[in-house]
Order: C-alpha cells, then sequence, then structure tokens
C-alpha cells in the first residue's frame, strides 16, 4: 500500500509539463491540449521563448467569439440574428456582399461596411469610397 | 525556466492523469481503513462537551442528544428545530427561535452535497443565488446584493477588506471546504453587529475546532472526485485532544481541469490548482477559560478569468493567495459578564492578475496585497435579558505593484498602472451591542445598535495625469476623511404555538466607501475605473416579515424583506477629458448617484411525505430598481437593478434509510428567465454577448441532480452525486462560465 502511495506521489510529480501561461519554446514544452504561442517579430520569425496558452480554433468548432477562431475564420454568432446568440462555430471568412458585422468576418482584402444605427452589414472592397458609415469594431488580437 | 524534459504527446482528452492516478489510490486506501474496522456500529456524539462557553462567533457547540450530530462519526438525525446558529445574534440560538432569516449547511451537507468548493456548498441554500464569473470563482449573491455588499466572515473576523470591488468577486472560493465546519447565512442587513458591508446578509464560515475531551488521535481523510471537470481532491486531517487542550492540522490538494458545459462544450480557461493547510489548538488555561489558536493558509495558481480571455489575450489570477491567524482568549465568567472573549487577527489577501497579449508580445502584471489586523472584544450580560455587546477595530494596509514587459522576459514596473496610489490606508472602529427583551412568554423584543467610525487616507494621485498626459486632467488632493458610521435593528418574534412563530424586523444597515471605490484606477468588471473623491456611506433600509414553522419532522420558513438604499455607490460612466472609452472599455467612475428599491421573498420547506421519504424546495426572488442621477445632464432615470437573479430554487425529493445510514434524493435546481437588465448589464458580455442581435438576457434553466450516499462503516461515509442529468447547456445569471455539464461525482471520506 505504501508503494502504491510513493507511485501515486511520482506520478503527480511527474505532470510538470508547462501549464496556462508557462513560459515554453516549442508546443511540447506545454501540457494537456496547450500549444506554445510565440509572438512574430517586427523583424520577422517568432520570438525564442512564449507562453503556453489554448490554440486557436479549427473551422466548425464551437466558438463564443471570434477571437477564438484561427486565421481566415470567424465565429459564426458574429452574423446577423434576431437575439444574441452565445455560441457559434468558426466559420470561414465571408466573400464580398456576404453579412458580417465587424471586419474580421470578411475575406482580407475586404471590410464590413455598417449602415449607421445598424448592427450588421456587408462585406465590401473599398470602405473609403462608400456613402455607408463604417464602423470599425476592436479586435483584442 | 523551461523543465528539461520534453513533454510526451498531448492528451488526446484533457485531463491530468497524475491525479486520476492517485485519487483511485487514495480511495481504496481510504475504503481499506474504514472497512477493516467493521460493520456500522453508532458511535456516541461527540463527547466534546467540556469547552468553556464558546465565545462570540466561535465554532458551535458540540450537538446536544437529540440534535443533528454533523461530525462524520455521529448519527446524523434532523430535528430542524433545534440546530444552533450563532451569527445571527453572536450568541448561540436555535434556528426556530431566530427572528432572523437564517440558514445552515453543516458538515453532513457539505458531505452529502459532494461539494468541490465553499461557494458549491451554497447552491442549494434559500436565497442565496452563486453567481461565477470563473471556474475559481464563485459570488453570492442575497436580495440582489453581491460583492462587497455581502460579508464573508470567517470564524466570525471579517474576510472583506477594503479592497472589495463592487463586482461580484472570488474570495469566498480562497475557503478550503474540507476545513469548513459549517457554514451560516443570515440573510439582510447584518451591520448591526457586523459592520460595513453586510447589506443584503453575511456568510461566516466555521471552521472545525480542536477536540479538548481527552479522545487521543482523531483524524480523517477525504476524496472527491468530479468527472465535468475531471477534478480531483485530496484533504487529511488529523488531531489529538487531550484533557482539555487538543490541536488539530488539516491539509488539502485540488485539481480543477477545464469544465464540461452542457451539450459537451468543452470550456477553456477554467481549470486551476488550489492548495490549503490550517493548524489550530485549543488549551484550557484554566477552569472556564480557554485559548483558541488557528492559522489558516490558501493558495490557488493559475486561475483564468474565463470571460476575458481568449487564445491570443488571455487574463490569470496568477496568484490568489489567503492567509489568516488569530488568537481567542474567552471566559466562562467574568465579572459581570456571562461570558467573554477577546480576539486578535492577521489576515493577509494576495491577488496577482496577469494579462497575456500574445500578438503584442506584451505582458501586464496587477499585484495587491492587503493584509488586515484585528482586535475583537466580545462579552454577555444579562440585563433584562441577554445583552451581546462588544467592540472592534480593523486596520488594513496595502502593498501594491504594476508591471509591464515582454510576453516572457522581465518586467518593468509600471506606477501609472498600479491599482491605488501608494499610501492609502484604511481603519474601521465600531462598538455594539445586541439585546433580547422577553416581553411576554411567547413575545420577544430584540434590538441592536453599533456606532463607529471609518478613516480612509488618500494620498495625492497623478496616475491618471502621467497617463494621459495630453488631457487637461487634474491632480487629485490627498485627502484624510474620518466617516461616522451607525447601523441598528429592531425585531419582534410572537411564537404563536411551540412549532410556528412569527417575527417582523427593521434593519438599518451601511456600506463605507472603501478604499476601491475611491481609488482603484484600472479595467474592472464592465469597465475602466477611475479614482473618485468626496464619497458617503451607502446605506440600506430594509423590514422583513416571516413566518417559520416546525410542525413535527417539518421545517416550513417564508419571508418577505423589502430593501431600499440611499446613497448607492454606483460605477456610472463618465469620460476622461475627451477619452470615452480605455483599452476598449468605458471609462467609469463610483459616486453616491444611484438609489435602489428591492422586493424579496424567499421560501424554503421541508416535510416528511410518505414512510422514509421527505419532500423539500426553496424558492427565491428578488425585483430591483435603481433610480440614477446623472448630475451633469440633471437627469434621472430608473432601470432594474444590476446582476440581479431570476426566480431561482430547488425542488426534490429525499429518502433516508434507518438512523440515516443511507440516503438519497433527487432535485431539480432552477432558475427562470432574466430578462430585466440595467445598463451596466447590457454592456456585459457575461450577459450580453457582444455580436449581433437583441440581448434577451439569460435564459432559464433546470438540472437534475442526484445524490445517493453511505455510512458504510462507523469510519466510512461514501457520497455519489450525478449532476445535470439531462446534460442541459445553461448559464447562471450573469456569470462567465456555462453551468457544469453531466458529471459524476464523490466523496470518500474515512476515519482514524
Amino acid at each position: 500500500m505504501i508503494r502504491a502511495m510513493i507511485c501515486a506521489a511520482i506520478a503527480l510529480c511527474a505532470a510538470a509539463c508547462a501549464d496556462l501561461a508557462d513560459v515554453c519554446e516549442r508546443d511540447n514544452d506545454c501540457g494537456g491540449d496547450l500549444v506554445c504561442h510565440r509572438a512574430e517579430l517586427d523583424e520577422g520569425g517568432l520570438a525564442p521563448e512564449g507562453v503556453c496558452g489554448y490554440p486557436l480554433l479549427a473551422r466548425g468548432e464551437v466558438c463564443a467569439v471570434t477571437d477564438e477562431c484561427g486565421a481566415d475564420l470567424f465565429c459564426s454568432n458574429d452574423l446577423p440574428s434576431q437575439v444574441k446568440q452565445r455560441f457559434g462555430r468558426c466559420v470561414d471568412v465571408q466573400p464580398a456582399g456576404a453579412p458580417c458585422s465587424r471586419d474580421e468576418n470578411c475575406a482580407s482584402d475586404l471590410v464590413c461596411a455598417v449602415p449607421e444605427q445598424a448592427e450588421t452589414g456587408s462585406c465590401v472592397a473599398a470602405p473609403a469610397e462608400l456613402a455607408l458609415t463604417e464602423v470599425a469594431r476592436g479586435s483584442s488580437r | 525556466m523551461l523543465s528539461s524534459h520534453e513533454c510526451p504527446g498531448r492528451r488526446a482528452t484533457p485531463g491530468d492523469g497524475s491525479t486520476q492516478l492517485v485519487a483511485p489510490v487514495l480511495v481504496a486506501l481510504i475504503l481499506a481503513l474504514g472497512l477493516a474496522k467493521g460493520a456500522y456500529a453508532q458511535v456516541p456524539a461527540d463527547p466534546d462537551a467540556a469547552d468553556a462557553a464558546p465565545p462570540a462567533s466561535a465554532a458551535p457547540t458540540p450537538p446536544a442528544e437529540g440534535e443533528r450530530d454533523t461530525t462524520l462519526e455521529g448519527t446524523p438525525e434532523l430535528r430542524g428545530n433545534e440546530i444552533v446558529i450563532i451569527s445571527a445574534a453572536q450568541r448561540d440560538e436555535p434556528v426556530f427561535q431566530s427572528p432572523r432569516a437564517v440558514s445552515i449547511v453543516d458538515r453532513v451537507d457539505l458531505q452529502e452535497r459532494a461539494s468541490r468548493t465553499t461557494p458549491e456548498a451554497l447552491l442549494d441554500e434559500v436565497g442565496v443565488f452563486v453567481q461565477r464569473t470563473n471556474h475559481g470563482g464563485g459570488s453570492p449573491i442575497i436580495r440582489g446584493q453581491f460583492g462587497n455588499r455581502i460579508l464573508l466572515l470567517v470564524d466570525g473576523i471579517r474576510l472583506n477588506n477594503s479592497s472589495f470591488r463592487q463586482g461580484t468577486n472570488q474570495y469566498l472560493n480562497t475557503i478550503d471546504p474540507l476545513a469548513v465546519d459549517r457554514l451560516e447565512v443570515v440573510r439582510g442587513p447584518g451591520s448591526a453587529l457586523y459592520g460595513s458591508d453586510a447589506i443584503g446578509g453575511l456568510i461566516n464560515v466555521l471552521t472545525e475546532r480542536p477536540r479538548t475531551a481527552g479522545e487521543g488521535v482523531y483524524g480523517s481523510a477525504r476524496v472527491v472526485g468530479a468527472s465535468m471537470d475531471r477534478s480531483a481532491q485530496l484533504g487529511t486531517r488529523l488531531g489529538w485532544a487531550g484533557d482539555g487542550v487538543g490541536v488539530l492540522a488539516s491539509a488539502s490538494y485540488r485539481h480543477f481541469g477545464d469544465l464540461r458545459g452542457g451539450d459537451g462544450y468543452d470550456q477553456p480557461f477554467t481549470g486551476y490548482e488550489q492548495w490549503s493547510a490550517s493548524g489550530s489548538g485549543t488549551i484550557e488555561v484554566k477552569p472556564g477559560q480557554q485559548l483558541a489558536i488557528s492559522v489558516q493558509a490558501d493558495a490557488q495558481h493559475g486561475v483564468p478569468r474565463s470571460d476575458r480571455s481568449f487564445p491570443l489575450d488571455f487574463r490569470v489570477f496568477s496568484v490568489q493567495e489567503r492567509q489568516l491567524g488569530y488568537a481567542r482568549y474567552s471566559v466562562a465568567r467574568l465579572g459581570p459578564f456571562r461570558r467573554a472573549a477577546a480576539t486578535v487577527s492577521y489576515g493577509r489577501q494576495h491577488e496577482r492578475q496577469t494579462r497575456y497579449r500574445v500578438t503584442r508580445d506584451a505582458r501586464e502584471e496587477d499585484d495587491l496585497a492587503v493584509a488586515t489586523f484585528g482586535v475583537q472584544l466580545g462579552g454577555e450580560l444579562d440585563v433584562a435579558g441577554p445583552l451581546v455587546t462588544g467592540a472592534e477595530l480593523y486596520v488594513d494596509q496595502f502593498v501594491m505593484d504594476a508591471a509591464s514587459g515582454p510576453l516572457s522576459g522581465a518586467l518593468t514596473a509600471d506606477p501609472t498602472a498600479i491599482r491605488y496610489p501608494e499610501g492609502v490606508g484604511h481603519l474601521t472602529t465600531a462598538v455594539f451591542a445586541h439585546h433580547e427583551l422577553a416581553l411576554a412568554p411567547r413575545w420577544k423584543l430584540l434590538s441592536e445598535l453599533r456606532l463607529g467610525a471609518i478613516r480612509i487616507r488618500l494620498p495625492t494621485d497623478d496616475r491618471l495625469v502621467q497617463q494621459f498626459p495630453d488631457e487637461d486632467l487634474p491632480v487629485l488632493p490627498a485627502v484624510t476623511d474620518v466617516v461616522p458610521v451607525y447601523a441598528a435593528s429592531v425585531y419582534a418574534r410572537w411564537e404563536v404555538t411551540p412549532w410556528a412563530a412569527v417575527s417582523a424586523g427593521a434593519m438599518l444597515g451601511f456600506r463605507a466607501p472603501n478604499i476601491d471605490d475611491y481609488a482603484r484606477s484600472g479595467a474592472e468588471g464592465p469597465g475602466y475605473q477611475i479614482p473618485s473623491r468626496s464619497l458617503d456611506p451607502e446605506r440600506a433600509l430594509s423590514g422583513e416579515l416571516g413566518v417559520k414553522l416546525a410542525p413535527r419532522g417539518a421545517d416550513i420558513s417564508a419571508t418577505y424583506a423589502y430593501t431600499t438604499i440611499v446613497d448607492a455607490i454606483a460605477r456610472r460612466v463618465t469620460s476622461l477629458g475627451d477619452i470615452t472609452t480605455i483599452d476598449g472599455l468605458r471609462v467609469l467612475q463610483s459616486g453616491n448617484t444611484d438609489s435602489a428599491r428591492y422586493h424579496s421573498v424567499e421560501l424554503a420547506a421541508m416535510a416528511p411525505v410518505w414512510q422514509r421519504f421527505s419532500a423539500f424546495g426553496t424558492f427565491s426572488w428578488t425585483r430591483g430598481a435603481q433610480r440614477t442621477s446623472d448630475p451633469v445632464a440633471m437627469t434621472t432615470t430608473t432601470e432594474p437593478t444590476s446582476k440581479t437573479p431570476p426566480p431561482f430554487g430547488t425542488i426534490g425529493v429525499r429518502w433516508n434509510a434507518q438512523a440515516t445510514r443511507w440516503f438519497g434524493e433527487g432535485l431539480l435546481r432552477y432558475a427562470l428567465d432574466q430578462e430585466r437588465l440595467s445598463e451596466l448589464d447590457r454592456g456585459d458580455p457575461r450577459i450580453c454577448p457582444e455580436v449581433p442581435g437583441a440581448c434577451r438576457g439569460t435564459p432559464g434553466w433546470a438540472v437534475l441532480v442526484v445524490r445517493a450516499g453511505a455510512r458504510i462503516s462507523s469510519r466510512l461515509r461514501v457520497t455519489l452525486a450525478v449532476e445535470n442529468l439531462t446534460d442541459a447547456s445553461y448559464r447562471s445569471h450573469a456569470s462567465g462560465i456555462q453551468g457544469a455539464g453531466r458529471g459524476v461525482s464523490g466523496v470518500v471520506e474515512g476515519t482514524l
């Protein structure tokens, strides 16, 4: 029995993989489902060290906000709806003319043009020439 | 520093293999120890009856014959009208005889509810709604009040300090549930006995005291596990009881994985770790004189702020620590005093919140440590009835730090970002009295009074000037303010029959402006708070009407309360020159701009229905409206109060076997829709997601819980629970996380 307890204690200590927010150099440094997030350097490339964090979500995964979704994806609850939706799924960014509520919903060469007093608009090419007022909604990324 | 090894492949399904291994091993150990002691045998109730009369706010006396024995070794037997509460009047008082709206969660409840945290233990209590911004939090809301309008006490000593913010908070979860002997809840203002913050009510957490009746060595081990967050808790306590002297030590470790919500939604940024340890000693110095000493420590690490965390921008309470040490000397007789006690305490709370912004290669830290020195004197005389009187002093000292830097690497101090300016100080002192007068054989009149003062020291504050040099902002002057405070209560109780009583009361409570109201600068709750000056205490006047019925085997209570708060301190949207938002958050400032009124109804009932089956249920309802004055726009608006819970409660059926050796219960925990929202609620992503559409508030929900447990032997008790049987996807109002999905939790506790 004592031996079993010692083994259990060793197993507990062995869980020394980096946890959320711990410093890392690569994904394998991080425990569980975490990955190593490293900042992009101004001179190009990635910083040698980063922190362990949750990965960005892939297409089709359940999300609460667009900031959880990977590149060229957004959370579908950003799209027009009658009632605020707590969750959506990560979906591909929208082409020109498709509905949106913020720039992140649109393909990289498009922006979201939202009429004044409205919450949603559509993805368009060039914001400067539009009569509509563009509302750029912030992203923390 | 990086570990030198490479982590072997990431988990296919999240879960900490280490704790998954440890828990079964210890469960097996406890089972072996417990079963080895033989079959179930009735053990006499805790014989620790030789202690001196407990001081005000000390642990309750052991149960007398016939009462519900809440020790693991005893035989619980529910006699609802004999359970004693001490927090309502700072003296022992059967719940039935208290005119206050009170409830108790004892050790048996904690075991049978398979509670994994202290806030969770309150989930089924009438009138207590538990809001959770994150999995590591848990903030009680009573009669629509929360945060620093609810007073938390540990062994009668204030857990609230002057840094407690207006929003919901996480501090109740810094108390180890394994060390808790019982939780006492008093609903409605309790300022007359306990001072500032007790507007909505108070929760007194009483930890276990050492035995002193010569039993020798005793102890227990407890394992708690749950599948919905892959959590495991290991706790032990070990004590020694000599003749008039005893010591007790306990330690526990808790690991919480990420919480799975209903419908299989795995919630990132919810797992965390927690350690707790405590030691206490009691010695009978002379006959009738007792010295009790207690030291408690609790540390949480890596508690994510779930509602404001995303993969590339997340916030973590990297440190959340609480320490408390106190010494209490109590005497059974002292001159005219029937009993008296003096307590000296030192508490410390330390929290560090860190924000990681990957794309900006930035890390920001906000660090705050608050040390509280306290002295309490109290005693009970007999002056035409019991007269409890006392005096207290609390002094808060602060150490703040703020720093920023790259994601990984050294940080640089950032004095403009510290939460409070260097040199803030807070002192509170008061005297109070509680008197009970028997007007007639069945009539009782209770009256309470408190007089005191609070001194607040605020230094010159130029943080905003430094932070926004382009704006024409003033430097806030140094201020030392002494604020007189007072509170009072009067209650009448009429015992219509030996099993029915009616009571009515009026209470004047208060919350004095604290350091957080005055001096906070930084992101907080739904906005970015900036400092204030010239705040007054907010005052609550509450009227209450209650009925308690305890006919044979049943326990029924009904309470209606009306509360009005004047000069309410609230955060209002403001601007800093032309700046209306900072870092995407609205600029907010505290002021005595609001008034609010609340109606509350609380119903609780438990009654035998057939053979060994009983039915129980609770219903709680609060409706609040607040008036907000804008001194600049000269306007007044009326709107629903913020974060007010919807109607909520439980309904269930319980089965108890002979001598309560076995029990089983099924209950439905529910909350209705909450569509009544304040302006702040509508801007709070915990309530209204920041996406298109109309905000309809929080949808109603109901979850089914099934629990069963057994005292397998005199030394072993096991409880199993299936939570959220239908795997409903739901969110408690104003919470930052979804409620737990379907899962199994269990508690195994064995004693030496």
